[in-house]
């Protein structure tokens, strides 16, 4: 009796409300006006906000009401900025620029490359005291720079142990020099010492408390660690050791949603008791500040947690069916496309899903490819460092039904394995990023980091390295049997280049493309196919349309605009043309795809279901 | 209870060698009552790959496999050509319920024995319903996968 006495005391409200009040940060404040493009943002010491925008290699000061820009001219694809001491360090396309607050540049930290202090594709950047930290994410390790002398020290290989990373994305430091790492492809984060030796990790993939999904931007602050779970939509707040103190964030589940709403956030930061977050999938930077007595940070219910699957960068269409990968479940799903549902739309008929690293299971897929002759299709996971070879069953003459089992895994091969037996032709494990049926049953595989590409034979058994001298940034191939030569499309020179394969080796024909955002420009092509005439058809993910040319570069109009409806798109990645010359177009904006005609013209859309439904009420 | 085995289907290819690049294009994939039966294997438990380069032979067959209790059993894997054990491979072993999302609530483990034979132990099949045995055999870098439906009923 007295225990239960007891225990209804220490639950009584009253103790509630004499519990010290404790202020946490997550209460919506506003949206920056004004930006575009956004990565990374810093505050400065008098509260101004810096906000790199990528698209227009600029850094805006967000101050007082008024913006101030700065050019950061060849630096591409800015990724994160860091203000200390009358100092600017904005990191991009493989460096990291120090500039005066007038932008006047200063030094370079640097190059392309995998030697030690060299960077591929950094993302995140830290400064304490005398020491540039940088997360090299696309060499899968953390480098530190002096600014006293420029000397680096790296630390980290790829791999998922300790003293190993898979896409670090960000470092924050704490005022006893440990960094923190954000091991985005482990979904995890990692603590180090000042000499960047491994401390402790914590997190895992998912959605639950201390689980993260895809974790990007960190930040110390007031003793807090605090990191944006990129695909979880929210911010996780830890100590030191690891230990989960709150978090925030609402999921912004239809278009566009703001106010506190969060969509895929990236990065943040921090000045007295605000916080600004940026998020660029929405082109959109977040204020969010400390609660105030009698104030409760929003805190989301736990089905908007769940991991959301959303499709990926590419499509593959061929005979009955169409492939897409979707890397944040992980899985890969099959659509029927010759159904006689009306009105015509594609069904989903099979999803294979299993996240892990064992045979069979993904991490995160980054294409997919169909042979509907064959009945089988080719797997792409950059992150496992596997291509895997899949069989499917299909029957038109049953009824359309969801299959379970449709897709069967028949082989793979380790690419890491592969690079270390030296039987890839290399210089580091291939890393797939897009796939192409190619020559004589080939398969053709880019490698967008090492800036390569490879044709693989049908059954996985042997690779050889085709051509190495493209641009700096190859997103997509695709295969003209015509013509006996592979396009690839380039996200950074926004250039597509024509490249003769034969028994000689590589002969590059044409290349063609102006960066801009005029008619026949591009700004950040994402993905491109040939149609059946020959003509090329490239996605620009920047200008949210898709821009057609003939063999010789010759533009021959556009399709697409920015939005939510028929016919628009938000963020486009990937495309194909079916055997009926219609462009299947990854609408990964707005989760889902859109399938025009040549000329434009809307067919249908399918994908997540509020976007769908935003597309076809427009129509 | 009783075991139906409704199909098996065995994907075995040669192991990829950098020397193996003759690897016959043809079908990888064949259903068990076409794959040519050997002799000298348990009649519905040896299957024949596509590319005809692996056998594999279960002991228990997938046919006597139990639900909802602990069962071991042994693999033995052989080259098809030369009758030999494959000696040069590994086996890793895994079952999934593909229309659940999950597999099993144990990791079996897997021990080489002689011969080109393993001993799979700690394999639980926890509930009714169709699962999918998965038998990957890794050589080099490159890993395939013999798979086998089973339907575990009540009846």
């Amino acid at each position: 009796m007295l225990a239960l006495v007891w225990i209804a005391l220490a639950a009584s409200p009253q103790e509630a409300e004499d519990a010290p009040f404790v202020s946490r940060m997550g209460m919506p404040s506003s949206t920056v006006a004004g930006t575009a493009s956004v990565s990374g943002l810093a505050f400065d010491s008098q509260g101004g906000l810096w906000v790199c925008d990528p698209e227009r290699s600029t850094l805006v000061l967000h101050a007082l009401g008024r913006t101030k820009v700065i050019s950061l001219g060849e630096l591409a694809r800015l990724t994160d900025v860091e203000v200390r001491s009358e100092r600017i360090f904005v990191s991009g396309s493989d460096a990291v620029v120090e500039l005066s607050l007038n932008g006047e540049e200063l030094r370079r930290f640097g190059t392309w490359g995998r030697a030690e202090g060299m960077l591929r594709e950094p993302a995140g950047i830290a400064v304490a005291g005398e020491v540039l930290y940088v997360a090299d994410t696309g060499n899968d390790r953390v480098q530190r720079f002096s600014l006293v002398d420029g000397s680096a020290f790296a630390s980290g290989t790829r791999g998922c142990g300790a003293g190993e990373f898979l896409r670090p994305n960000d470092v924050a430091v704490d005022e006893a020099g440990c960094v923190y790492v954000s091991d985005s492809g482990n979904h995890r984060v990692v603590k180090l010492d000042r000499d960047l030796k491994f401390l402790k990790a914590w997190g895992d993939f998912g959605p639950h408390p201390g689980f993260f999904a895809e974790p990007a931007g960190l930040a110390w602050h007031k003793g807090e660690l605090y990191v944006v779970d990129t695909d979880n939509h929210r911010v996780q707040v830890f100590d030191s050791e690891g230990l989960r103190i709150h978090e925030w964030g609402l999921h912004a589940l239809l278009p566009r949603e703001g106010d506190g709403k969060l969509h895929y956030p990236s990065k943040l930061a921090l000045h007295g008791d605000d916080a600004a977050l940026s998020e660029p999938y929405e082109d959109r930077v977040q204020l969010f500040r400390r609660t105030e007595p009698g104030e409760e940070v929003p805190q989301p219910q736990r089905f908007e947690r769940v991991v959301s699957a959303h499709f990926g960068g590419h499509v593959s269409v061929a005979g009955d069916l169409a492939a897409l990968c979707e890397p944040t479940a992980p899985s890969f799903v099959l659509y029927d496309v010759k159904n006689a549902l009306e009105p015509w739309e594609p069904v989903l008929v099979a999803r294979t899903s299993s996240w892990g690293r064992r045979t069979g299971q993904m991490l995160a897929p980054t294409d997919i490819e169909l042979d509907w002759e064959q009945r089988r299709l080719w797997l792409a996971d950059a992150d496992a460092g596997t291509l895997s070879l899949w069989s499917f069953d299909h029957d038109e003459s049953k009824p359309l039904e969801f299959d379970f089992f449709k897709a069967r895994m028949l082989r793979s091969v380790d690419l890491a394995k592969l690079h270390a037996l030296g039987l890839d032709g290399a210089d580091e494990a291939i890393r797939p990023s897009a796939l192409e049926l190619g020559p004589d049953g080939s398969l053709l595989v880019l490698d967008t980091l090492s800036r390569a590409l490879f044709a693989v034979t049908e059954d996985l058994s042997s690779v050889r390295c085709v051509c190495t001298q493209l641009g700096p940034r190859p997103v997509d191939v695709a295969w003209s049997e015509q013509e006996r030569c592979a396009w690839i499309v380039d996200a950074q020179e926004c250039r597509v280049a024509s490249i003769a394969l034969d028994e000689a080796g590589d002969e590059l024909r044409i290349r063609f493309g102006t960066r801009g955002r005029g008619d026949g420009e591009l700004l950040s092509p994402s993905g491109l196919a040939l149609a059946s005439d020959g003509s090329l058809l490239v996605v620009d993910e920047a200008l949210h349309r898709v821009s057609r040319f003939d063999s010789n570069g010759t533009w021959l109009g556009s399709f697409g605009a920015r939005g939510t409806g028929a016919g628009e798109l938000h963020k486009p990645r990937g495309i194909d043309v079916d055997e009926h010359n219609r462009a299947w177009v990854v609408d990964w904006g707005n989760h889902r795809v859109q399938i025009h005609s040549l000329d434009g013209e809307f067919v249908a859309s399918f994908g997540a279901r509020a976007f769908v439904r935003e597309a076809l009420r427009s129509k | 209870m009783r075991v139906q085995l409704l199909s098996l289907s065995v994907l075995l290819v040669t192991c990829a060698a950098p020397d193996a690049r003759d690897v016959s294009p043809s079908p990888l994939e064949f259903r068990a009552s076409e794959a040519p039966r050997q002799p000298d294997f348990v009649a519905d438990a040896a299957l024949q790959s596509g590319a005809g380069t692996y056998l594999l032979e279960l002991d228990p067959p997938v046919a006597a496999m139990p639900d909802n209790e602990s069962f071991r059993f042994e693999v033995r894997v052989a080259d098809t050509r030369t009758r030999q054990p494959a000696t040069d491979v590994t086996l890793a072993v895994d079952a999934t319920m593909p229309e659940h999302g999950h597999g099993m609530n144990r990791v079996p483990r897997v021990s080489r024995l002689a011969d080109g034979r393993f001993a799979v132990e700690g394999m639980y099949f926890h509930m009714t319903g169709r699962w999918e045995l998965y038998l990957d055999v890794t050589c080099g870098a490159w890993t395939e996968r013999a798979q086998f439906r089973v339907e575990l009923s009540d009846e």
